[in-house]
């Protein structure tokens, strides 16, 4: 179930996705202003898909959730406002230093 | 007659079959599939097209394959513009891709001289959501080339610092929890101070209320 994405548009916002949350490593930023920034590139692009692409990113350990200590219960904390930061493999293909062939572009 | 039928020279061939013959056939001149396709539903009248034009069907249909294999042939052309064209698309697309990370660049160099070492704020700082709000922000307004902060987001910028002054946190570090009025090791950045004072206009001196968090207004 793709929502009707291209397999090249998914690729491109998943490494711009990285791109950008390497712009801050280590420190974290909120799933929606991530969301925002990328909307330059993709104004298309929807918050379920950009979503679903970082449940995709966690899932493949190179994007972690980072839980703050104010959030008493994390599963209620809405995706636009829950913080996402970089993991050493993450910042490792962001950087080019190791490959994924399910990223690559070309 | 036969001359042009000999030497095709480009697209539009079906245009160099004779007006007459092209009358006869009931064809339309601009289209060589359509010529194609009709002649082949009138191959049987061949007696006719002989005894009309003096040529054999077979010659005409020599002159039409030969139409099919020109490399000019519209629809080749048509084919070789929609490549051209997603060529130029995708060229583009990398294009704005590559400037988007140049400004990305920019953004993280900014931020980090501005912030300081982001390091610096991993775990010590995820209690303190205000900066890191206020780094978001600073982030999405650089990357989106934004310039003006909204009233919405002053306001969750407020309550984000309000919240910050309120709880002091207890920050968890490898050491252990560290509580209130013990040493930190300068945790925020010391540019943070002068950025609360540029969005706000009001003061951020640490030892002026201690009790408030440093927040003065």
């Amino acid at each position: 179930m793709r929502n009707g994405r291209k397999t090249r548009e998914i690729k491109r916002v998943r490494n711009e996705t990285l791109v950008a949350l390497r712009v801050i490593y280590p420190g974290p930023i909120q799933a929606d202003q991530l969301f925002r920034s990328l909307l330059v590139l993709f104004p298309t692009l929807e918050f379920d898909h950009f979503k679903r692409d970082l449940h995709y990113l966690c899932d493949k350990t190179y994007v972690q959730r980072v839980e703050t200590e104010g959030d008493h219960d994390p599963a209620l904390i809405p995706w636009r406002r829950r913080w996402f930061r970089l993991t050493t493999s993450g910042i490792e293909l962001a950087d080019s230093c190791i490959t994924d062939p399910a990223l690559d572009e070309s | 007659m036969m001359a042009s039928l000999k030497k095709p020279r480009s697209a539009n061939l079906a245009r160099t079959l004779p007006y007459e013959m092209q009358q006869s056939l009931g064809i339309k001149a601009r289209a060589t599939d359509c010529i194609t396709r009709d002649v082949a539903n009138k191959i049987d009248n061949k007696h006719a097209i002989t005894e009309t034009y003096g040529v054999t069907i077979e010659q005409v249909q020599r002159y039409l394959q030969r139409i099919r294999q020109h490399p000019l042939r519209p629809e080749k052309k048509a084919i070789e513009i929609a490549q051209k064209k997603a060529e130029i698309a995708i060229e583009t697309e990398n294009k704005r891709t590559e400037e988007h990370r140049t400004r990305q660049a920019n953004v993280s160099e900014v931020l980090d001289k501005v912030f300081g070492d982001l390091a610096k704020c991993e775990p010590d700082l995820w209690s303190h959501r205000a900066f890191l709000m206020l780094m978001g922000l600073a982030y999405e307004k650089l990357s989106t080339n934004e310039d003006e902060l909204s009233t919405e987001e002053l306001v969750k910028l407020t309550k984000a610092l309000g919240d910050a002054c309120k709880v002091q946190p207890k920050v968890k570090t490898d050491m252990g929890v560290r509580q209130k009025g013990q040493e930190q090791t300068d945790p925020i950045p010391k540019k943070f101070a002068e950025i609360v004072q540029q969005v706000y206009g009001t003061n951020f001196n640490e030892t002026e209320d201690p009790r408030e968090g440093g927040v003065g207004g």
